[in-house]
């Protein structure tokens, strides 16, 4: 096929990648613009008129609400998809992406949440995946793939075995992997798309050492995140996107988080965390204990009313409380008791019907039946209260999920949509929703990081609707990595490392910094973490 | 610069191109693109085959097929949960074998028909019990499971057709019969359809063989009793195998050791994928897999009314089966493009 070839051509000619200086573009130069772009799928229009523009060496942050159109931009910039109208500029001359190659070819690259890496080959194979370097008998030249697999990331600052296999990397160094790709391709614009959803803090501090040296190097920066701190850090402008429209793109310095999110819900936002005063009642839930899946010795109570935060780094094992807990992990030792009734270990199916929920931390995993419809989904812990007898009452069914689309503002073309279709913030909305339509049936719910990849104004929804459970005499676990909405709507907060709980905090003793310092005491230096070779 | 715009304003509904609109329904709806295929291989054997143009034929297609309709009810509901059953088609041969056993050790009639019923239960209930308690893989549980029953078959006959020796006429004169018109087999298979259908479309139990088919976990982590729920559906499948062995005892009224020796399972487990049903679970309709079934079963009919020898049969049914495929691939394709619609 003609783009093997290609491809192959490109392998070649990577192979003076150290000797000629890195051809990027000089500094200030539009290196990408998108002039009038429009896109439609049925039943609604993803882009309307959209202008974008980005420049070399620069850092622009894309922000906007789920559904606001962010993904389709990216995929239209990656040739994934083709506008239905509007031009696209790649250093002043008009191109057409009819496929992911034109795109890379552009020296073009999008990083995905979810990586295109394989996990069998390795870091090495991995970089020059599609261009393999060649001897001059046509074999692929491993050595010579591994030296300048070991300069690329030199130039980033990294030093990663280039023979180990990318599967057993963490995900953190499996995302410097696929930039190293990039840089291999000589990409002279790099998308990210959420890239820090699955780091720890000190990966995150990597991350951004490498988008320094990226922009040094002249290479401009597309970066799509919800965390707007990331973006004062980081980005020299921001362009908000909301409704498929351009809203603004502006100096980041020249803006404030609050107009950040006004712009990008619509409206101003009053108050992200309208956490009231808690009454606090009963003992509920009671773990005393409990091991197994890398935890040990887990003693927490949860009361009527109460809100409990688990804060810890990525890997601290927050997630693996509520699993075990609940008994979709492995509990080895201790007991649980749910409001004075023993819950039996393993059995997700007991603890339900004892009123425990969980929402699970990986949406893909064991979160969604991804063929089935979004009111399928919604309802599959629920289902029992909509029918008789086995026999489904369809239209209860559809008017109580049609609320929550509604309140949770899930972007859907219809409840029959199979859910795989939606975007990963309405996929976890609908999560979210599951358990809602369970709540009279719940003493605790328990929820592993439920505003991963949510936008602002859901968010907010979310933490009303956790406020507005607990009210009912509800007991929460909320299990989270991020430490404002831990802070912003915890009464309480247990902080954990290596699978042990280290500390306790109330609302009133929390601060930022007790809670980084008690998640991370006795760990390396944060840039040992992805750096050099992680033990894990 | 600041550069805000309007306000967002109405999201026009998108225009798809007029060829595509026009595919829409089909692409929408599996089952109309499988209904289509089945009409164009009846149109194809009309055109080419004059005895192909009686309403008859296509009722005796109907008396023809039905065990593979019925079989395949329970193995359908099975495939959807994401677990195989290989041994539908020993089971065929037990069910027969013990009925017309029974008849002849008994003199009864009714006797055998229940015994020739239980087995399917019986076997389905062992099967389920190795996969969903003993955690064995289901593919590997049911093919040992083919081979047992296949064996205890050979044993019991010496490899020799069991003959009903009181002659009951009842039992082969239902299969014959008709009612309202209709084959009596074909009945039966069209109410055993119509019943896991609603089953499947309609109930707390159907709603949870999708979600157990589409992610094991996640019906888990909600409450869903999967072990349960997969031992049930074992048993299902076993039970309407039993029912199609009895019937094909009632052609003749004969117990025959080598009934569905020829890969029936892996023609009927065909049939559902072809009809839509995923291999891994949590996708397809039943009224799909029957469609298949049909399709399947009008190729071979119509290849028979035209005299083409069986090893060229067995060509045609392979190609037929490949244009299935293709056409689920395209209609996969157009999907995405139609459907998808990511943040």
């Amino acid at each position: 096929m003609a783009r093997r070839d290609e491809a192959a051509g490109e392998g070649t000619a990577v192979s003076d990648t150290r000797a000629s200086a890195p051809p990027v573009a000089a500094p200030g130069r539009v290196v990408l613009a998108m002039e009038g772009i429009r896109k439609t799928f049925p039943g609604v229009v993803a882009l309307d008129d959209v202008d974008f523009e980005v420049r070399a060496g620069e850092v622009h942050a894309l922000l906007g609400e789920n559904g606001a159109g962010k993904s389709t931009l990216i995929k239209i910039v990656a040739g994934l998809y083709r506008p239905d109208a509007g031009v696209i500029r790649v250093d002043g001359e008009p191109v057409e992406f009819r496929n992911p190659a034109d795109s890379l070819e552009r020296r073009i690259k999008v990083v995905y949440q979810e990586l295109d890496l394989v996990p069998g080959l390795s870091v090495a194979e991995n970089v020059f995946l599609g261009g393999y370097p060649r001897t001059s008998h046509g074999l692929v030249d491993f050595a010579a793939m591994r030296r300048r697999t070991t300069e690329l990331l030199g130039e980033l600052g990294l030093t990663i075995d280039p023979d180990r296999p990318v599967g057993e990397l963490r995900v953190a160094q499996q995302q410097l992997v696929e930039i190293a790709r990039a840089l291999s391709r000589h990409a002279q614009l790099i998308v990210m798309d959420e890239p820090t959803s699955a780091l720890s803090s000190g990966e995150v501090d990597i991350l951004f050492g490498v988008i320094a040296r990226l922009q040094e190097r002249g290479v401009a920066i597309v970066y799509v995140s919800h965390k707007l701190d990331e973006i004062y850090r980081i980005a020299d402008r921001v362009t908000v996107f909301r409704d498929g429209k351009r809203v603004v793109t502006e100096a980041a310095a020249a803006t404030t988080p609050r107009q950040l999110v006004a712009w990008m819900v619509g409206r101003d936002l009053q108050d992200l965390f309208p956490k009231t005063a808690p009454e606090i009642g009963r003992p509920l839930l009671e773990a005393r204990g409990v091991s197994g899946s890398g935890l040990h010795g887990i003693d927490l109570t949860v009361r009527a009313g109460e809100v409990v935060g688990i804060f810890g780094l990525m890997g601290a094992g927050i997630n693996t409380v509520g699993r075990v807990l609940f008994g979709a992990s492995e509990r080895a030792g201790g007991t649980v008791a749910l409001d004075g009734q023993a819950i039996r270990p393993n059995t997700p199916r007991d603890a339900i019907a004892k009123g425990l929920g969980l929402l699970t931390e990986s949406r893909k995993d064991d979160g969604l039946v991804l063929p089935l419809s979004v009111r399928a989904n919604m309802t599959l812990a629920s289902l029992s209260r909509f029918a008789n007898l086995s026999w489904i009452h369809g239209r209860e069914e559809a008017r109580a999920a049609g609320q929550w689309v509604d309140r949770l503002s899930i972007k859907t073309p219809s409840l029959a949509q199979p859910v795989r279709y939606l975007s990963g913030g309405n996929q976890q909305k609908v999560l979210m929703a599951r358990w809602l339509l369970r709540q009279h049936n719940l003493k605790v719910l328990m929820l592993a990081e439920p505003t991963r990849g949510i936008d602002v104004g859901s968010k907010a929804e979310i933490y009303r609707l956790i406020d507005e459970m607990a009210h009912g005499g509800m007991g929460i676990l909320f299990m989270s990595t991020e430490i404002p909405e831990i802070l912003g709507i915890a009464d309480r907060i247990l902080v954990m490392r290596e699978g042990r709980i280290t500390a306790e905090l109330t609302r009133a003793e929390a601060t930022q910094e007790r809670l980084v310092a008690a998640a991370a005491v006795g760990r390396a230096p944060a840039s040992a973490g992805v750096a050099q070779e992680a033990g894990d | 610069m600041a550069a805000v715009q309007g306000q967002p304003g109405m999201r026009a509904p998108a225009r798809v191109g007029g060829w595509r609109r026009a595919l829409l329904p089909v692409v929408r709806h599996e089952e109309l693109l499988l209904l289509l295929l089945f009409l164009a291989v009846v149109a194809f054997f009309m055109v080419v085959e004059p005895s192909a143009r009686s309403t008859t034929a296509y009722l005796n297609l109907l008396r023809d097929i039905s065990p593979n309709l019925i079989a395949g009810v329970g193995l359908t509901l099975l495939l959807l949960s994401g677990e195989f059953d290989l041994s539908i088609g020993s089971m065929l041969a037990f069910s027969g074998v013990a009925t017309v056993s029974v008849f002849n050790a008994t003199d009864s009639m009714w006797l055998g028909i229940l015994a020739g019923l239980l087995t399917g239960p019986l076997v389905g209930a062992v099967n389920g019990y190795l996969v969903c308690v003993q955690g064995m893989n289901s593919l590997m549980t049911t093919l040992g499971m083919m081979f047992v029953l296949r064996g205890i078959v050979y044993v019991w006959t010496n490899k020799t057709p069991v003959v009903d020796e009181n002659k009951f006429t009842a039992f082969t004169a239902f299969y014959q019969s008709d009612v309202l018109g209709v084959p009596a087999p074909g009945l039966i298979a069209l109410a055993l359809i119509a019943l896991g259908h609603v089953m499947l479309t309609r109930t707390e139990f159907g709603r949870n063989i999708y979600a157990i088919g589409g992610n094991p976990t996640a019906a888990r982590v909600s409450g869903i009793a999967v072990n349960r729920n997969k031992f049930l559906l074992f048993v299902l499948s076993g039970t309407t195998a039993a029912i199609a062995g009895v019937l094909v005892a009632s052609q003749t009224g004969t117990g025959y050791f080598d009934a569905g020796v020829q890969g029936f399972e892996l023609v009927v487990i065909a049939s559902a994928v072809l009809g839509g049903v995923s291999l891994n679970g949590g996708e397809g309709t039943l009224v799909g897999s029957m469609l298949g079934v049909l399709t399947l079963g009008m190729t071979g009919k119509g290849l028979r009314l035209m005299n083409v020898h069986i090893t060229q049969q067995l060509v045609v049914t392979g190609i037929v089966m490949l244009i299935a495929v293709y056409l689920h691939g395209v209609r996969k394709r157009l999907l995405i493009e139609s459907r998808s619609w990511e943040e």
